[in-house]
């Protein structure tokens, strides 16, 4: 259901807003766009699988706890 | 850019919106009766530093943040600098996605997948985006009205239920708690404004900055603290420090019999319109830095991708509430670097540079 509802999102993002892009926007601003989508895509379609993928706040905690600033 | 123009009263709404959207924060307020002494010198403590926000823009009038960081550095360091502070702004408005959307899933929707939740929330948040500086100054203005209003409403309401001795003993924690709760509560709820000063490209001309950071600061650590008594005289500091949202659960005690029912609702609207605004303002913050990162005209271009990466990194931020309310104790470290040092630094470069073009006008 939650992989069926990403997938709808990331259609309705293609069709409504990335396709009308890809007409009128730069070259940079098209490419900025394509990767942020499929990173995104990506992302949300193996987190909706249930495939545990590492996040920014571990490292951060981790390091953090290496200067000793957190227990 | 654009031709629109954000005056200093809707700058010092959105000021005051920041402030309270972090009553949704657990884990910020752990001192129980104390915890309005912390809030105050909170705000105290993160006053001068405000004055610096403040500072920077009124040197450089009519440009934003990272504008000003172009004009002030080379371009290796300020595209380090950018880069950083769009982090900031990504992390940011995807923790105050994340937040929203476990406040959704914890009072509401229990069976509701977040991805979903996350996903509808956004929305609202890339519409309001996408409008532009001067739609979000006035809807600023009109929820900043709204939510006051609400507030007055349940503090009136929660009159009758309220126990004045649940403030006793004050200063009850040691100095280093009650220091220690004031160094998080100055990051999570106070210096997040900085967020704001990318709005000063479209702040308008002859308005004061300070004004409308130091009107929103103060209006913004009354009405927390408010919103802190209120639930701590209705709670108690016991009561107050474990629920996981202590504004709803204090409103959901009201009983005004059949007449008016479900009025916590009330804070579910309050905090839900806190957030979208928020989270808009974050992904502002983080299209402009991409789009002076890769030298795109407009951020309203590219307001959507940034979304989405919100949401991508919203979605694996967390693994649980309780790492969440973990990052906020040690979001105060986190934070430092983009909420003190790196407007230290372009401060004091500012300083030197207007200190010469001063110099050279004398000569």
């Amino acid at each position: 259901m939650v992989t069926f509802a990403v997938v709808i999102f990331f259609l309705l993002v293609v069709l409504l807003d990335f396709r009308a892009a890809f007409k009128e926007k730069e070259k940079t601003e098209i490419w900025f766009y394509a990767f942020c989508l499929f990173l995104s895509f990506i992302i949300l379609l193996l987190k909706s699988l249930n495939i545990t993928l590492p996040g920014p706040t571990q490292p951060i905690m981790e390091a953090l706890r290496a200067l000793s600033l957190i227990e | 850019m654009t031709d629109e123009t954000i005056s200093s009263r809707n700058t010092g709404s959105l000021v005051v919106l920041i402030i309270l959207s972090s009553t949704i924060l657990s884990g910020a307020a752990t001192l129980g009766q104390d915890t309005w002494i912390s809030i105050l010198l909170g705000a105290a403590i993160s006053a001068p530093l405000i004055w610096v926000y403040c500072r920077i823009v009124r040197l450089f009038p009519g440009m934003d943040i990272f504008t000003i960081i172009q004009s002030l550095f080379g371009k290796v360091i300020s595209s380090i600098i950018i880069a950083l502070m769009s982090w900031y702004a990504l992390h940011l408005s995807a923790l105050v996605l994340r937040s929203f959307t476990e406040y959704t899933v914890i009072i509401a929707l229990q069976e509701t997948p977040r991805i979903p939740i996350m996903i509808i929330i956004l929305a609202g948040a890339i519409y309001l985006a996408k409008s532009g500086f001067n739609i979000i100054g006035r809807w600023s203005m009109i929820i900043c009205v709204t939510v006051l209003a609400n507030l007055l409403f349940t503090l009136l309401l929660s009159s009758r239920s309220i126990d004045l001795s649940n403030i006793q003993p004050v200063f009850d924690h040691s100095l280093k708690q009650i220091a220690s709760d004031t160094l998080t509560v100055s990051t999570v709820v106070f210096r997040e404004s900085i967020i704001i000063l990318v709005l000063f490209g479209a702040f308008r001309k002859g308005d004061s900055p300070y004004k409308a950071y130091f009107s929103g600061l103060a209006i913004g650590a009354l009405a927390l603290t408010l919103v802190i008594l209120r639930n701590l005289f209705v709670l108690g500091p016991a009561l107050m420090i474990n629920a996981s949202f202590p504004s709803y659960m204090s409103v959901r005690t009201l009983y005004l019999g059949s007449f008016l029912e479900r009025i916590e609702s009330i804070i579910s609207f309050n905090l839900i319109l806190l957030g979208i605004t928020k989270i808009a303002l974050c992904l502002c913050a983080a299209s402009m830095g991409a789009a002076k990162l890769f030298h795109i005209k407009d951020h309203i271009h590219i307001v959507m991708p940034v979304s989405l990466l919100t949401l991508a990194l919203c979605s694996i931020l967390f693994e649980s509430v309780t790492e969440m309310i973990r990052f906020v104790e040690a979001s105060r470290f986190y934070a430092l670097p983009f909420q003190v040092v790196i407007p230290l630094v372009i401060w004091i470069a500012a300083e030197i540079k207007h200190r010469q073009k001063t110099a050279i006008y004398e000569i």
